[in-house]
């Protein structure tokens, strides 16, 4: 490499790797001089062009995404029930049930879906295990992808994830409260018409109706459930 | 696995399962954190505007969500994200031209505590940055705040490698030029 093409790559790239320039680099001492006040400049370059971005931003992202996905399953529905009211070859009657079931989509069983909660928390016990403080940031994230948002704190989370109970997905959480711990799960999807309490032999909790889908708390301890639920009802927005 | 579904008219809908999606929106989630704040700065640094460049990100991001199926390589997700997020900006310049923004009046955000001689040196530098031509601002954005290297720069930006080299050392010599010339300046009203 000689001493034209030297400076030309420092200039270019100062923080390249190729053997070639990093020998040449170590051969004078002009050389080493020139390479780092390329270094430096560059350097300040960088700090220029890192600029802060808005704090939420990932927030918002996610937020819009879900937003338009429902934008688009609601147009993909409704175009759908506009194509079968044209063929009509179906039955009244099934197109009665046909749309009552679009209407109310995740309509379930409470006392089913609460069997399928239990059988979930009882099975899952790595998610009761993880001893990990869970940020808010993190919360926010999750429940941005469904829809929702807190407006306040709902207290310690240990574990946070993606869980689908009945074939469909909701949020999975634990919280460690002072009367003990106690799951969340949060059923978007899910809707049911009444609540309905779990009953096993380690496992007490609710199943409720949520302004989406579903919530479910559960716990060993009984004196967590009622506690834990106010919290979540008046924290928990949701926003879709 | 898709799940096949025949509609009433007998056209095959291919669903996602619950399990796809799932993963699917995990991904998204994932390529959200690693790469909305870069993005960011690459939008910023290319329309001059920090609006334009959150409205610029969200597209993307959308398009992207819609396309996430055809990233197959995840290494190569920086890279693809910059290309969906050039053609954003190209779509917006055809759509509507932009107010043109004079650098001399954008007024330089100082969110890090630098003394009043760096600070100076950063805000002179800011403006420089901006003045800069954009076939030289990007190649210098995407090697500084992306990390690529020159060849990945002339894959992106579809230069040979020799452009890429000159636009990166133009790009180097205007700013080195400027920060002396406004130096040379300051330091002529302060004597």
């Amino acid at each position: 490499m000689d001493d034209l093409e030297f400076r030309k790559k420092a200039v270019i790239d100062p923080n390249s790797q190729d053997p070639k320039f990093l020998k040449k680099t170590r051969q004078s001492q002009n050389n080493r001089r020139f390479v780092e006040q390329q270094q430096s400049f560059n350097q300040q370059i960088q700090n220029t062009l890192k600029l802060s971005t808005p704090e939420n931003l990932s927030d918002r992202i996610i937020l819009n995404q879900q937003l338009f996905q429902h934008k688009h399953h609601t147009t993909q529905k409704r175009h759908h029930q506009w194509r079968n009211w044209l063929v009509g070859s179906v039955a009244a009657s099934l197109i009665l049930a046909f749309s009552l079931n679009l209407i109310f989509p995740g309509t379930q069983n409470s006392a089913l879906l609460a069997r399928q909660v239990v059988e979930h928390v009882k099975n899952d016990t790595h998610a009761l295990n993880v001893q990990m403080s869970v940020p808010k940031s993190r919360i926010d994230t999750m429940l941005a992808s469904y829809g929702g948002k807190l407006n306040g704190p709902i207290g310690q989370v240990s574990f946070l994830g993606h869980c689908i109970v009945g074939g469909h997905t909701g949020v999975h959480m634990v919280l460690q409260t002072s009367n003990g711990v106690v799951t969340v799960l949060l059923l978007p999807s899910q809707r049911i018409s009444h609540e309905f309490m779990l009953n096993d032999k380690q496992l007490s909790g609710i199943i409720y109706p949520s302004k989406k889908g579903s919530i479910a708390v559960a716990s060993e301890q009984i004196e967590a459930i009622e506690k834990t639920r106010q919290n979540i009802d008046q924290h928990l927005n949701w926003i879709i | 696995m898709f799940s096949i579904k025949k509609t009433a008219i007998g056209k095959k809908i291919v669903k996602p399962t619950v399990y796809e999606e799932v993963s699917r929106q995990k991904r998204f989630e994932t390529l959200v954190k690693a790469y909305s704040s870069d993005l960011y700065r690459f939008a910023y640094w290319l329309c001059s505007n920090h609006s334009i460049a959150d409205d610029l990100v969200q597209e993307t991001f959308l398009r992207a969500w819609k396309a996430l199926d055809k990233l197959e390589d995840e290494k190569k997700a920086k890279s693809w994200l910059i290309t969906i997020l050039r053609r954003e900006n190209a779509r917006r310049f055809e759509r509507k031209r932009f107010e043109l923004v004079d650098i001399e009046e954008v007024v330089v955000e100082d969110k890090i505590s630098l003394s009043p001689e760096q600070s100076l040196e950063q805000q002179q530098l800011h403006q420089a940055i901006l003045a800069l031509d954009v076939d030289y601002r990007e190649p210098l954005i995407l090697q500084t705040i992306g990390g690529f290297k020159t060849s990945e720069i002339a894959k992106t930006l579809n230069l040979n490698l020799n452009t890429v080299n000159t636009r990166l050392f133009r790009a180097r010599e205007q700013l080195r030029h400027k920060l002396c010339k406004e130096l040379e300046q300051v330091s002529g009203i302060s004597t």
